[in-house]
């Protein structure tokens, strides 16, 4: 964000946000006489943020000790990454502000973890219709395709961050916008990276569900995608 | 009872908690609109989409905005607010109000509403901005006065003179929080019903009623009333509000409700005891001058001036 044109009022304004800032982000208010009211201020910028980030990541907060992410908070708010109207994007933004720390601050299972949650997120409220469509070769338009070096859809299970293992998972909303996602396999994920790759060319479609049709396997598989609406 | 801008009577503040209750209740009884957010639903699909054109179809809707930062010094987010222009198209929501303090500097935004001060400049200042924000939308807005802690270093005017300054100079209307007129009044030591006398009464088009919470520091006895939401209003902010409907006649109003949220039926007291304030109101001839405020013709020439102006800064840059 820069300056607008100079004018006496933005002068005054400029001047004060500065200070307030300041007092907001230092840990002593030793420059004002009335330290409770600016601690109200304090407090209430900060829980309001992480209202707003708690709900995102419930099974990361379980992982992260309350120093830590106090810590992290606290650094949020001294970021540059506050750069959204929208409250909706303040996790996001988060997680880019965490994506930048180094190995010896977060682990990358627990970035990724976040990552995953994040992306539940982002699917439920997602602005894509989701409509069935007639011929049922439509790929859902809120499937998120995610790679991932840890199994970061069993953590909630295992209570705690696992080895490494290449993952694949994918994210959906179905027609009733219920979030649902599965961890494919070989043929499935490739069978849909096909389809994905061809939506923008109607003959190459056209040609690949040819292909699908006349194989029996791949028309399984493809009906498989339709009842969990990942094909609509 | 005032009606302009298609909304009359008693509103709530809607609360993800609150819906279910709020979707099964029905359209003509305590509750005669809703207010949102607009920052918590553009541009949401999926359930939040499904919910919100449900509760469109049920309830009239008043857009209270978080995230302008009509106080701030980064300039104005213009992308935001075109989005927040075909929201309120999209929806055919008349009123939108934002709050007179500030939520993002040239560090980024904060997420919370900070005091500006109150000076002549920074009247201006704002005014402008307001104005800025008007000829975007192609609608006069509301402005809320925020609560506030502290008084910000440089403040010359006293709030009231600063709110009533930014109203005329931006020609906007008044949307009026009862209650943070009271909270400001005991943080900062002034008569509120002298605020409340000090606004010009055909601006005063939407109020806000809400409880809060007393905080009294440990070391020096510091009192504070902090604007929390999360409490029934409590008898002086009632009263204020009686003085304030004698005066500005019986505007929608809206009863805030974010935190320590009780069961819905638990809110209907409070929802009919502000039904019951304005029934009591004998204004009757103030309700054009305030409709006056919105009709098309005024703001078409408002648009077609900021048209012509901008039209002129074109011709000049050739």
């Amino acid at each position: 964000m820069s300056a607008e044109i100079s004018s006496p009022g933005l002068l005054q304004i400029e001047a004060w946000t500065k200070t307030l800032s300041n007092w907001i982000s230092e840990k002593e208010l030793e420059s004002y006489q009335k330290k409770h009211r600016l601690a109200v201020y304090r407090e209430l910028i900060r829980n309001n943020i992480e209202s707003f980030l708690i709900p995102v990541f419930p099974i990361a907060r379980t992982l992260i000790s309350e120093a830590m992410w106090e810590e992290w908070v606290a650094e949020f708010l001294q970021s540059p990454y506050r750069t959204s109207p929208l409250f909706r994007n303040i996790a996001e933004n988060f997680l880019v502000m965490l994506a930048n720390f180094p190995v010896s601050r977060l682990s990358p299972a627990l970035l990724q973890l976040m990552r995953w949650e994040w992306i539940e997120m982002a699917v439920a409220i997602n602005s894509a219709k989701i409509l069935r469509s007639i011929n049922g070769q439509t790929l859902n338009p809120s499937l998120r395709i995610e790679l991932f070096d840890y199994p970061v859809h069993m953590i909630a299970r295992e209570g705690k961050l696992l080895p490494a293992q290449s993952t694949v998972l994918l994210a959906w909303r179905d027609c009733e916008n219920n979030v649902e996602a599965i961890c494919p396999d070989e043929t499935m994920l490739q069978l849909i990276l096909h389809l994905a790759s061809c939506e923008e060319d109607e003959q190459q479609a056209h040609d690949t569900w040819q292909i699908i049709t006349a194989t029996p396997s791949l028309m399984q598989l493809s009906q498989i995608l339709r009842e969990k609406e990942i094909l609509l | 009872m005032l009606n302009f801008i298609g909304l009359s009577g008693v509103g709530l503040g809607l609360r993800t908690e609150l819906l279910d209750d709020i979707l099964e209740y029905p359209s003509n009884e305590n509750i005669q609109f809703l207010e949102i957010a607009p920052e918590n639903w553009m541009g949401m699909g999926g359930n939040r989409e499904q919910v919100f054109e449900r509760l469109i179809k049920k309830f009239p809707i008043v857009a209270h905005g978080l995230s302008l930062s009509l106080g701030g010094p980064a300039p104005l987010n213009k992308k935001f607010l075109a989005d927040i222009r075909v929201f309120l198209e999209d929806y055919k929501v008349e009123l939108y109000t934002e709050h007179l303090a500030y939520c993002a500097d040239t560090s980024g935004y904060w997420y919370d509403l900070l005091p500006i001060p109150a000076t002549l400049d920074t009247a201006r200042y704002v005014a402008d901005r307001i104005k800025t924000v008007q000829d975007i939308l192609g609608k006069r807005i509301a402005i809320e006065n925020a609560s506030t802690y502290i008084l910000p270093q440089g403040t010359t005017l006293p709030e009231w003179e600063f709110v009533a300054a930014i109203s005329e100079l931006a020609d906007c209307a008044l949307h009026i929080d009862i209650n943070n007129v009271f909270v400001n009044s005991v943080n900062h030591n002034f008569d509120p019903q002298q605020y409340l006398r000090a606004l010009d009464v055909k601006r005063v088009c939407y109020m806000h009623m809400a409880g809060h919470l007393e905080d009294i520091a440990p070391d020096t006895g510091d009192r504070l009333l902090i604007d929390t939401h999360g409490a029934p209003v409590c008898e002086s902010v009632w009263s204020l509000y009686e003085f304030a409907v004698s005066r500005f006649g019986s505007v929608p109003t809206l009863l805030e409700r974010d935190l320590n949220i009780p069961e819905f039926s638990e809110l209907m007291p409070e929802l009919k005891r502000i039904a019951s304030i304005q029934a009591a109101d004998k204004h009757i001839t103030i309700d054009a001058d305030k409709e006056k405020l919105f009709q098309p013709s005024i703001l078409l020439e408002t648009e077609n001036r900021s048209r012509k102006i901008s039209d002129d800064k074109k011709l000049g840059y050739r």
